[in-house]
């Protein structure tokens, strides 16, 4: 076993002694959102009649206890969140379904009027050394040495599945032989455990002394916890030496507020394949078992398969009948090649797999058939709470904060502008994107400084309405799952919007933009790995040199939103400019869009200006991708021009070198598509070398008129990048360089004229707008 | 009822050619052995009708087990192979699709081999393929002569397949017309082929139990979407992914490629951090992805498995033949040089922008990758012109 027991004899497996019902203290143990242990646990009250049943949850909830009675629609969660000193908010979920075992015995307690109690350390003692927020995930039993065993000799895929093979499917399973079996397992589980972790001995020591506190209330309880935990707590009542069975010491945390309510919860964020972090896979599925355990004979995957048929044929599938009894027939032979007493969840994906998808399955692509699949095991039921529970925290925090601030929404609308640069407007704006984030209605920004588009920056300003909305309310409630306080709902909106899988990095970066408008920078750290995630992943140079224009925003120019401070900024930075140069070299041949092409090389060469010394930036690795691009024949001249320039910015390149190269480019058609792309990255640099001008106007003195003819349109494309002031002045030095005596017409325009043109484009704007042929004003004015 | 794997057969291609001379021996020969071990031991147990070994064992025979004593000879998930059994027990046949070089075919061959004991009613999909190739055909001599008769008919995989209740394997079916695709419509529906030429009694030929049908199909060449969708629907598809895991495909190129050599008698192999670097820049180009999450461009050659063993094969012919002596042993080793010479060769075939590609992996992701096997493997892509 690779390590040594302090005394293999202390260790006794008194597994008579745990299964005793006959015991003061009989213990249950649980998987959280097992269907088995829900039926199970009922039938042990009814035999064991208990005075009070213990239960694992957290003890701060118990004065709160009679509201988990009041009428709700499941599923919903109890969720605690602190704060501490350090101003950082953390919250878990303690989820309860229908067929939550815990769920079950406060309910048959209820009615048989036995007393209940949780009595799981109070959340606040583990979240700042404990990340796991879902509180019934199983997490102990997870990730063991035994149950991967176990899993490779009855060939299971993961805990959930071996949970299924060894419990839920034995429909016929008795009471005693339930927990003979699961108490072993646990008890090897535990024993072959190299270490316990100590918060787990702090939460058993604290359930400990809670049972042997309610021994002297009562004669007969029940104790009903993980099943990782019973057997260490049935050993520490016997004084039998078990791992993990020290005295530790329970100190009370430094915590600046705490909380417990009860929230509305759903089958969607309970789902392991779908929400990071949730316990069981498929809440649908076993929500089924659940309501068909009173008849066994009846087998629940066929009223999931008529449904999922169903789903499928409104999706215009083509599902027969023979398709359903196809699918129907392989399940039933796939669940007795495995052993499996009833068809069970795996055994129904693998039919509707092999029998009706007619088509290669891509394991890195959703598969529409599999996806509906999924749903229908999910289920939809979402949670609502009673009606007479209290409000939940977060509403309360938000009318508390809208009120000290003065923006309480009233019926009348009133509009607010205020310079955000300025610290007391500043919190108010925050507040205000906050709430905005998780959609309250009722607020809304009509103008000011806008940062996605990087205008107007004089002055940082915001206009604001604010106005009164019947779903106002609604709105804020339906927040409430997200935390109890603004900042931190908001928070954790933005993370879980951040997880979305088909995001963009461009998209990201708006968020991170978002966050940092609304003053979330707790949450920079984790929305900057995130983003660099999503950096890596990025397959477009178009929308990342979007996503490098924000960055490099965030990274030089911001003053006021405060993100140079997260040292992963600048990681990221590098890291998206090492992507950049990936996906410009890999760029493929552009025809559409390549004034974006030539932008992105332009938001590189920026990051190179202004950050190439204080990140470290390789010179090399930039270099010869440019010189790559420059030089790759199956590129388009003006992405090549476009390089060409880019080098000659960095000094690697020089006017005679690019002479060579117009030599190549010379061809009609081929000319003006290369300058564009050179004047677009190296527009100020070409002004200074009148060499390059006259190479120019020999290849043009060397067309014949048709060919002068071909060029032309390209070549006036070219030139738009520069200013008619620079035009001018690239004429003259052109004219110089020719030695012609003359010089072009000064560039000087009159009053009158200047009117005169003035005048004329009013009346050509006129006309346009009255026939509807130009868009809305910038000003938000009267529509075109 | 089970049977032994007809000894006739087995020992009638041994005397005719010993399996030294045999390229290839079928799966059923390499492995007769284990077959019959596993079909004693299950010999009571309830299964399929016709089949040789029990689902179970069918299961163990592919993957493996160590109380049977069956080494395990297919890379891939349990339930794809448990599907692609219960497939075959059911009343429709089984289409395998999946990339060129994913071992379907194989795949193939070891399920007839372990469900009817013979993996040889092979039919190979071609352009060309007709109908006599799939149910029957004459010999005209016997025809002219006594007229048409069992006698003068000659039995096509198919045929052969329902009379003696086998499995037939059609290799690569979309590579075949769709009309004679759809020959194989009645087959699987109705279970029947009728020979019109022959006389009333013997028109029909019912199959016999066992009888079912293992298609296998890439999904580069004409893909599974032209199949007719009557023909669809009485198969079952699977697909066959290429190997996922890093470290199980590593093992297996190093597995084949000593294979492979050790048959071509050349004392040279593949060392592990030349495994490693290979397979991995194969699976990486495949699934567009990095090790740590950077996505690359997929290349469109096929970077399967049995490519990767055919450049190794070909590195190691390549470093015995013209490779340079070296060590205190005067040993000759496969290099780095040798596996970028042979990328280009084997797996990249003619396609430019893959070459491409491929040289932007190098000058992005290689170049920065740490250690001298990559470094050396760097400093090859001189040879990616």
């Amino acid at each position: 076993m690779g390590r040594v027991l302090p005394s293999e004899e202390s260790f006794a497996l008194d597994i008579e002694g745990i299964c005793n019902l006959n015991a003061d203290v009989v213990f249950f143990p649980v998987r959280h959102h097992s269907p088995l242990c829900a039926r199970l646990v009922e039938e042990m009250i009814y035999e064991c009649k208990p005075e009070a049943v213990l239960i694992e949850g957290p003890v701060d909830f118990n004065p709160h206890l009679a509201e988990i009675h009041f009428s709700h629609r499941l599923p919903i969660a109890i969720y605690s969140y602190v704060r501490t000193k350090e101003e950082s908010s953390l919250g878990a979920y303690y989820p309860f379904c229908e067929y939550s075992p815990e769920w079950r015995a406060l309910k048959v307690a209820q009615k048989l009027g036995v007393s209940q109690e949780f009595i799981d350390l109070p959340w606040s003692h583990l979240a700042q050394k404990d990340e796991r927020v879902h509180r019934y995930a199983d997490t102990e039993m997870r990730h063991s040495e035994y149950v991967d065993r176990l899993c490779r000799l009855l060939f299971c895929r993961n805990f959930d599945s071996l949970w299924d093979t060894l419990f839920e499917m034995q429909q016929n399973i008795t009471l005693s032989e339930f927990l003979e079996r699961f108490h072993n397992f646990c008890y090897a589980l535990r024993y072959e455990e190299t270490e316990i972790h100590l918060n787990e001995t702090k939460r058993e020591q604290f359930m400990f002394e809670k049972i042997q506190e309610a021994q002297k209330k009562y004669k007969k309880i029940l104790v009903i916890t993980g099943g990782y935990h019973s057997f260490a707590l049935y050993a520490r009542l016997q004084k039998i030496s078990f791992p993990g069975t020290k005295e530790v010491a329970l100190p009370n945390p430094e915590l600046a507020e705490q909380g417990i309510a009860l929230t509305p919860y759903s089958f969607e964020r309970l789902d392991s394949l779908k929400g990071y972090n949730a316990g069981m896979p498929s809440p649908g599925f076993y929500q089924k078992v659940w309501e068909n355990r009173l008849t066994p004979d009846l087998q629940c995957h066929q009223a999931l398969l008529s449904r999922l048929i169903r789903i499928l044929r409104k999706k215009k599938q083509v599902v027969s009948s023979a398709d359903w009894i196809a699918v129907e027939t392989t399940a039933q032979s796939l669940a007795s090649l495995r052993g499996h007493p009833q068809v069970w969840r795996d055994d129904l994906v693998d039919a509707v797999r092999s029998s009706l998808i007619k088509e290669e399955i891509d394991s890195q692509k959703e598969n529409p058939f599999l996806a509906a699949v999924y749903q229908v095991f999910r289920g939809e039921n979402r949670g609502e709470l009673s009606s007479k529970t209290s409000l939940p925290p977060l509403v309360k925090n938000i009318r508390r904060l809208l009120e000290e601030h003065k923006l309480f929404p009233l019926r009348e609308y009133k509009i607010h502008k205020w310079d955000i640069a300025e610290k007391t407007s500043r919190e108010k704006s925050h507040i205000l994107h906050q709430l905005k984030i998780l959609g309250i209605q009722g607020f809304s920004r009509i103008s000011g400084s806008d940062l996605t588009k990087k205008t107007d920056f004089v002055e940082l300003w915001e206009e604001w309405k604010i106005v009164w909305s019947p779903e106002f309310d609604s709105s804020c409630i339906e927040s409430a799952a997200y935390g109890t306080e603004l900042k931190e709902a908001a928070m954790a909106y933005l993370l879980e919007s951040s997880q979305n899988d088909e995001m963009t990095s461009e998209e990201m970066a708006l968020i991170i933009l978002r966050s940092a408008l609304a003053g979330l920078n707790e949450v920079g750290e984790k929305l900057y790995q995130r983003l660099n995630q999503l950096i890596l992943k990025e397959g477009n140079f178009l929308i990342l040199s979007q996503t490098l224009r924000h960055i490099l925003y965030l990274y030089c120019y911001d003053e006021f939103l405060g993100t140079r401070q997260f040292p992963l900024l600048g990681e990221v930075l590098d890291e998206a400019f090492q992507r950049g140069l990936w996906l410009l070299e890999g760029l493929g041949q552009v025809s559409e869009k390549t004034e974006k092409v030539f932008l992105g090389i332009g938001y590189l060469l920026e990051i190179w200006d202004r950050c190439s010394e204080e990140r470290n930036l390789s010179p090399e690795e930039f270099v010869t991708v440019l010189q790559r691009v420059s030089t790759d024949s199956g590129q388009s001249p003006d992405i090549r021009g476009a390089a060409t320039g880019a080098l000659w910015k960095l000094k690697e390149a020089n006017s005679e070198g690019i002479q060579s190269s117009l030599v190549y480019f010379a061809q009609p058609q081929k000319l003006g598509d290369f300058l564009t792309g050179l004047f677009s990255t190296a527009r100020e640099t070409i002004q200074r070398d009148k060499g390059l001008l006259l190479h120019i106007d020999k290849a043009l003195g060397n067309y014949n008129y048709d060919e002068f003819l071909i060029a032309l349109p390209a070549l006036r494309l070219a030139f738009t990048y520069f200013t008619p002031r620079e035009k001018h002045y690239l004429a003259t030095h052109l004219l110089e360089a020719l030695n012609i005596r003359e010089t072009p017409l000064p560039l000087e325009v009159s009053t009158e004229i200047a009117l005169v043109s003035l005048s004329w484009e009013e009346k050509i704007f006129q006309v346009v707008e009255k026939y509807g042929l130009r868009g809305r004003k910038q000003n938000g004015g009267a529509n075109g | 009822m089970p049977r032994q794997i007809s000894q006739k057969t087995a020992s009638q291609k041994k005397k005719s050619s010993s399996s030294e001379e045999i390229q290839k021996p079928s799966a059923e020969i390499f492995y007769q052995e284990e077959l019959n071990k596993l079909a004693k031991e299950d010999k009571k147990l309830p299964r399929p009708k016709g089949w040789f070994l029990t689902p179970q064992s069918v299961l163990k025979f592919i993957l493996g087990d160590e109380e049977a004593g069956a080494d395990p000879k297919f890379v891939g998930e349990r339930s794809t192979i448990e599907r692609c059994i219960v497939a075959l027990a059911t009343n429709r046949g089984l289409m395998l699709i999946g990339e060129p070089g994913t071992a379907k075919s194989y795949l193939s061959e070891l399920l007839a081999a372990a469900i009817s004991g013979d993996s040889t009613l092979i039919v190979q999909g071609s352009a060309g393929t007709s109908e006599d190739n799939i149910k029957y055909s004459w010999n005209y001599a016997l025809l002219l002569a006594e007229g048409p008769s069992a006698k003068s008919l000659v039995p096509a995989p198919v045929y052969r397949g329902m009379n003696e209740g086998k499995l037939v394997r059609f290799e690569e079916i979309t590579r075949c017309p769709l009309e004679i695709q759809d020959i194989l419509l009645s087959v699987l529906s109705d279970r029947v082929m009728s020979i019109p030429e022959l006389p009333d009694e013997s028109r029909t030929l019912y199959a016999k139990n066992g009888f079912n049908v293992i298609a296998t199909a890439n999904t580069r060449d004409r893909g599974i979407n032209e199949m007719s969708a009557a023909l669809k629907r009485r198969f079952n598809f699977e697909t066959i992914s290429p190997i996922q895991n890093l470290s199980e495909e590593i093992s297996l190129v190093q597995r084949e490629t000593a294979r492979l050599l050790e048959r071509a008698e050349i004392p040279v192999s593949l060392p592990p951090e030349m495994a490693k670097i290979l397979v991995t820049t194969f699976h990486e180009l495949r699934q567009g992805k990095t090790g740590d999450g950077k996505s690359l461009d997929p290349l469109s050659s096929v970077m399967s498995t049995a490519e990767a063993v055919s450049v190794s094969y070909a590195a190691g012919i390549h470093s015995y033949y013209y490779g340079k002596e070296k060590g205190e042993k005067k040993e000759k080793k496969i290099e780095a040089e040798h596996l970028v010479q042979n990328l280009v060769g084997s797996a990249i075939k003619d396609n430019p922008d893959d070459l491409k590609k491929l040289r932007h992996y190098f000058n992005h992701i290689v170049k920065k990758r740490k250690g001298k096997a990559w470094e050396e493997y760097y400093q090859a892509k001189n040879h990616l012109l």
